[in-house]
């Protein structure tokens, strides 16, 4: 340690010793570097005559002694009253002597020779009423070299308001200099006040929530089912709920307003939107609620949109309220658009349902992921959680049993009584917690743990044992469609018409046997499509029937069992008999289901949608593959099976162009062992093996209906067989529940849908693949392309597609168009109720147009009609329901307490407004001794009373509409200025916006300006 | 199962019948079953004899069920006099196969007594149901001792020979 002492001294007094050495010995350096000015502004500058010059100096640094601004020598000869050019020099040295070189500035002293300008504030021409004050708005005046010289301007004012006529208003001012600048005038017109009126006509089908939070609106209150508010159907109703101490102060703020009930009658299949003004503020919820207190249908997620569907027809409440939870959400309030029996389609929100299945205290949930940077020097942010969903488990809610823990019960329960009887407790706070889990910022989404299962799972006793459904997900197929509207025709052995399963399922066939020794039905082709059976005395095949039976089985009837698409209709064609089939009778079996010219003479009063032939050979056809041709460009889809020769030679008709080709799988989705493959296979689709894998005591072939004549006559049975026969029938069906939800879907779409994977699930190699081409059926995916695919075919469209006329309205505009592509051409519109009529408004010559829907009441009773508008085209025909109602007592629109206010156009300042209330939906305004002027006209309500009208959730208009706002220029008296205040209706469009006001419409204005602009009327 | 049923059913017809062809150059066949979805379904071509009601039973309960809504109630039959002959083509791929019985009366060379079955095969040009098929034919015949029986096709190829 001592050591080291010494040397760090020894080393200091060595430096101490040449830094003296060095700092007064002759070895150092000397200071001979000058130091440096700077100016400070320009070097060239001016300042006008008599005006005080102020230099702006100069700044001095050197390399030893720093700044030495201080040090600098000014010599400044400026003399502002003589004019001229003048030189400042600025010099210095630093403290060795060395001097910096001299810096100059030349300062210019001219005379002010420019004239001041003078703007005027406020317009000219202006008006002002007579006999009112005028107050000049005044002007400002600037000049070059005296700045803002408005104090000395001169005004000369001489407005005589009890004079009408024109004045003009003067004002002048000169600078320092005497320069004058050009005189400004302004022209005041003294002149009387104008009138402005007319009415604004609250939107159809409008009405008002009665207990809204505007105190200047009478309340009424709707709070249960009792006061319920009595409304008409269809209509929009606007109104406000608030739970106890939330929105703005009013009626409600203070005792709270947590729900408005609507009693309403209903159709079956309306849909009912509730549209949330301000969901961040007001979580809103809907329920539809029976008349004796229970929950129907609701709507309870947590974003701007409720919606759901009402389940069948009758009395009801529709009933708004605002959510309350006094642990996670205890404050809500909003205004609301509350739409019933809109022709609108599906908003496709994602909501909670109360009424529907799911897990007692569970949510699946979705963290956001939590981005951030790590420390390894990586630039790019790093997710730190995993980015999958996630299962949440609640704390139970408190038991019931005992005083204390009913107390505490109480806590957790905020269930209103309707659906107290409605939904349990636990189930109720679990929709609780998943609300408040939506909320969170740190959660992408929060749902309930479904229990899932298909609604349409038939009761048909044997559907168990028919194991080819769920494989190719048809329950959840079945949950979309069953195949309403389709026909399939199974070109086959025929069908036995009175097998029990069959029965409503088919339509009139033919059989195009033309052989009579091949038919054993004693003749040719005739009209009987029915299975005599392909044999001659037992052991027939009664292949027809099965196939049939797998397409479109009567089904969820409690019998037999179901089939693929069971609301579909088959039209039974034969060609198969005792010598199996020739070429020519299946060409013509296909160009009769195609609705073309054939050897029987007629063809089907609606041609089939699909083709299903479970037969084949090896032989090819060019008249085949020309009449396959001829069927396609008839927009059938023509399926067929592959084969079961294990091979991948060509089977026909399979193999055509144009035929879907389908490969058959087994139980577990194993390619069958005899199914045909190769590079023509499409799709594969099952088609059964002969074990019982699934151990159900069966041969696991496709279970369908079929029938014995074993034993001389035909006994009807269920059986189970295996083939691509029975493959190609389940993907007959599956295009048959695919044309129920789109019609118009053409073969070249559907081979567009097949190759794009979108109607299977890809099994076997990625891709397609030989064994099962695209993959294997999927029907639910199948029925949702069919679903997503526009339409490429002449489609016929009505808008509205159905019409809800409510009580009031006499008359509704009916457009048909085409949706499609290609000819479309009306040929007849029929309706079936007196009290309707149709008529022609502007039509072209293909029908398509603009129609008149005419209502007449007179002489009914009051209740609600429903009745059909049939429109038949050259491609299909077009059934409009309509729904009208009578109702004597029914009351006018009402779109709440209107606010009309006259905005000024230019500088957008309320100047005048009133406030009327709907008489026979209408409401009246005029406004007196307004000063001629331009103005906007607006009219709104202030449900929530936030100082606003036109919020979002409220009744709003503008002259001339919200779409085309109109500036009038007021000079004279003006009247029938008419416009329309309602709610907007347009869910899908709210669903990207909520603002209801958005430029170009004028602002929102605060009944604040309202009352400030009451008392000046 | 229905097919068996309705087999089983003419078997008392079947032995009245036999009782009248003693004579083995009169003997009749006796067709029980013959069609395209045989109740026994065996995946190769085969004949055999059903010993007594014991193996028939069995062979039905050796293949999975295939027709549902039925019960199977076996009557009595007299395998001491009578003999039950099945003869199957196997899987086939389509409904154009067939077994088809060329005479309806059992002939005879040398000691053995000759079946002829038509194997019928699928047109060339023609188009059948793309269904699987297990055609076959059930005979019943009387029991005769030490009697084979050769199975021919029509043109005389032996298919089977069962002693």
């Amino acid at each position: 340690m001592s050591n080291i002492v010494t040397r760090f001294i020894s080393l200091l007094l060595l430096f101490m010793a040449v830094a003296a050495c060095g700092g007064g010995g002759g070895g150092s350096t000397a200071d001979v570097t000058a130091p440096v000015i700077s100016l400070v502004g320009s070097s060239q500058t001016t300042v006008f005559l008599d005006k005080t010059y102020i230099d702006a100096g100069a700044t001095a640094s050197d390399n030893v002694d720093g700044n030495i601004t201080a040090n600098i020598v000014t010599v400044n000869p400026v003399d502002t009253s003589v004019p001229g050019d003048y030189t400042v020099t600025y010099n210095v040295s630093d403290a060795a002597g060395n001097a910096a070189a001299q810096m100059v500035r030349t300062v210019s002293v001219i005379p002010d020779i420019v004239a001041p300008v003078i703007s005027l504030v406020g317009p000219s021409p202006v008006s002002v009423l007579f006999g009112e004050n005028y107050i000049d708005a005044g002007a400002t005046a600037s000049d070059n070299a005296d700045g803002n010289i408005t104090a000395d301007i001169v005004t000369v004012n001489l407005v005589n308001t009890f004079a009408l006529g024109d004045y003009t208003v003067t004002y002048n001012v000169s600078d320092a200099a005497g320069n004058a600048a050009v005189e400004v005038v302004r022209t005041v017109k003294v002149v009387l006040p104008v009138k402005v009126s007319g009415a604004v006509k609250a939107a159809s089908g409008t009405m008002a929530d009665s207990d809204v939070n505007d105190p200047q609106v009478s309340y009424a209150s709707n709070d249960t089912r009792p006061t319920a508010q009595v409304v008409g159907n269809p209509v929009t109703i606007g109104g406000y709920v608030n739970t106890v101490g939330a929105g703005p102060s009013g009626p409600s703020q203070q005792v709270g307003d947590f729900r408005d009930h609507f009693k309403v009658s209903l159709q079956a299949g309306q849909i009912i939107y509730l549209s949330i003004a301000d969901p961040d503020a007001g979580d809103l919820d809907l329920f539809l609620v029976d008349d004796v207190g229970f929950v129907k249908a609701s709507s309870a997620g947590v974003t701007n949109i409720e919606s759901l569907l009402v389940p069948e027809s009758g009395t009801f409440y529709v009933v708004v309220q605002a959510y309350y939870d006094a642990g996670t959400s205890p404050f809500n309030a909003s205004n609301y658009v509350l739409s019933i029996g809109q022709s609108v389609q599906s908003a496709a929100t994602p909501s909670l349902d109360i009424l529907s299945d799911f897990v007692i205290g569970e949510a699946i949930v979705k963290d956001r992921p939590i981005i951030s940077k790590l420390n390894s020097g990586l630039s790019r942010p790093a997710i730190s959680i995993a980015n999958r969903a996630r299962l949440t488990r609640f704390t139970a809610p408190p038991a019931h049993s005992g005083k204390k823990s009913a107390a505490a019960a109480s806590q957790w329960d905020s269930r209103p009584e309707f659906l107290r009887q409605s939904v349990s407790l636990a189930k109720w706070r679990t929709l609780v917690e998943i609300k408040a889990l939506r909320k969170r910022a740190d959660i992408v989404y929060a749902e309930p743990n479904y229990i899932r299962h298909a609604v349409a799972i038939p009761n048909d006793p044997y559907y168990i044992h028919q194991w080819h459904y769920p494989l190719i997900n048809l329950p959840q197929a079945w949950d979309l469609t069953t195949g309403t509207g389709s026909i399939v025709a199974v070109i086959d052995t025929g069908v036995l018409l009175a097998h029990p399963d069959l029965q409503g399922q088919l339509l009139s066939g033919y059989d195009f046997i033309s052989n009579p020794a091949n038919a054993l039905d004693g003749d040719g082709i005739d009209n009987n499509p029915d299975d005599v059976g392909d044999q001659g005395f037992g052991g027939s095949s009664f292949h027809g029937t099965h196939v049939a039976g797998t397409i479109a089985a009567a089904s969820a009837n409690g019998v037999g069992v179901a089939g693929v698409a069971w609301n579909a209709m088959i039209m039974p064609l034969r060609v198969l008999g005792k010598l199996g089939g020739t070429d020519y009778d299946i060409q013509q079996a296909v160009l009769f289901a195609a609705g073309l010219p054939n050897d029987s003479g007629t063809i089907p009063a609606q041609k089939a949608d699909v083709i299903n032939l479970s037969l084949g050979g090896a032989g090819y056809s060019q008249a085949a593959q020309d009449v396959y041709n001829q069927a396609r460009v008839q927009g059938v889809i023509v399926v067929a099976a592959a084969g079961n020769d294990n091979n991948s030679q060509l089977f026909y008709p399979a193999s055509y162009h144009g035929v879907v080709s389908v490969s058959a799988v087994d139980s577990n989705k194993k390619r069958a062992p005899y199914s045909n493959y190769g590079s023509v296979v499409d799709i594969a689709a099952p088609g059964g093996d002969s074990v019982d894998a699934n151990g159900d005591g069966f041969a696991d072939g496709v279970l369908s209906t079929h029938a014995s004549d074993a034993s001389g006559s035909i006994q009807m049975n269920y059986s189970f067989l295996q083939g691509t026969s029975m493959a190609s029938p389940h993907v007959a069906g599956v295009v048959a529940l695919m044309k129920s939800v789109n019609s118009a879907i053409t073969p070249i779409q559907f081979d567009s849908m097949l190759g794009a994977g979108q109607l299977t699930d890809d099994i076997g190699t990625v891709g397609r693949d030989d064994l099962f081409g695209h993959g294997l059926l999927n029907a639910y995916k199948a029925v949702i392309a069919a679903q997503n695919t526009a339409p490429a075919d002449p489609v016929l469209v009505a808008s509205p597609a159905s019409i809800s006329i409510g009580s009031f309205i006499t008359n509704r505009v009916l457009e048909l168009s085409n949706g499609g592509s290609g000819i479309l051409t009306v040929s007849g519109i029929i309706d079936d109720a007196a009290w309707l009529q149709v008529m022609v408004t502007l039509v072209g010559e293909d029908g398509l147009g603009l129609y008149d829907v005419i209502i007449d009441r007179s002489g009914l009773a009051d209740g609600t009609y429903t009745a059909n508008i049939t429109v038949t085209a050259n491609t299909s025909t077009l059934v409009i329901p309509i729904i009208m109602e009578v109702d004597s007592l029914a009351v006018s629109a009402d779109a709440g307490r209107q606010y009309i206010l006259l905005i000024d156009a230019l500088t957008e300042e309320l100047k005048y407004h009133v406030a009327v209330d709907a008489v026979n939906g209408q409401y009246l305004y005029n406004f007196t001794g307004v000063l001629p002027g331009k103005y906007y006209i607006i009219s709104g309500s202030n449900n929530n009373n936030d100082g606003f009208i036109c919020d979002s959730g409220e009744s709003c208009g503008v002259y001339l509409t919200l779409t085309q706002p109109i500036e009038l220029d007021v000079q004279q008296d003006m009247s029938g200025l008419d416009f329309i205040t309602g709610y907007v209706t347009n869910i899908v469009a709210q669903l990207r916006s909520t603002s209801i006001l958005s430029p170009p419409y004028p602002r929102p204005v605060t009944t604040d300006k309202l009352v400030n602009a009451r008392s000046r009327n | 199962m229905k097919y068996i049923l309705i087999f089983l059913s003419f078997f008392v017809l079947a032995s009245c019948q036999a009782k009248t062809g003693s004579n083995v150059h009169d003997i009749l066949l006796v067709k029980l079953f013959r069609g395209l979805q045989c109740p026994l379904e065996e995946s190769t071509a085969s004949a055999h004899w059903v010993s007594d009601s014991e193996a028939l039973q069995q062979l039905i309960n050796s293949v999975p069920k295939r027709v549902i809504g039925q019960t199977i109630n076996l009557p009595s039959f007299d395998f001491k006099q009578r003999r039950l002959l099945l003869v199957s083509m196997g899987q086939r791929p389509s409904a154009g196969y067939q077994l088809v019985l060329q005479d309806e009366k059992l002939g005879r060379e040398g000691k053995d007594l000759v079946l002829y079955l038509r194997w019928k095969q699928p047109d060339v040009d023609g188009l059948y149901a793309a269904v699987i098929t297990y055609p076959c034919v059930w005979l019943d015949m009387p029991k005769l001792a030490d009697i084979g029986v050769r199975i021919l096709d029509g043109k005389g190829k032996q298919h089977f020979y069962l002693p």
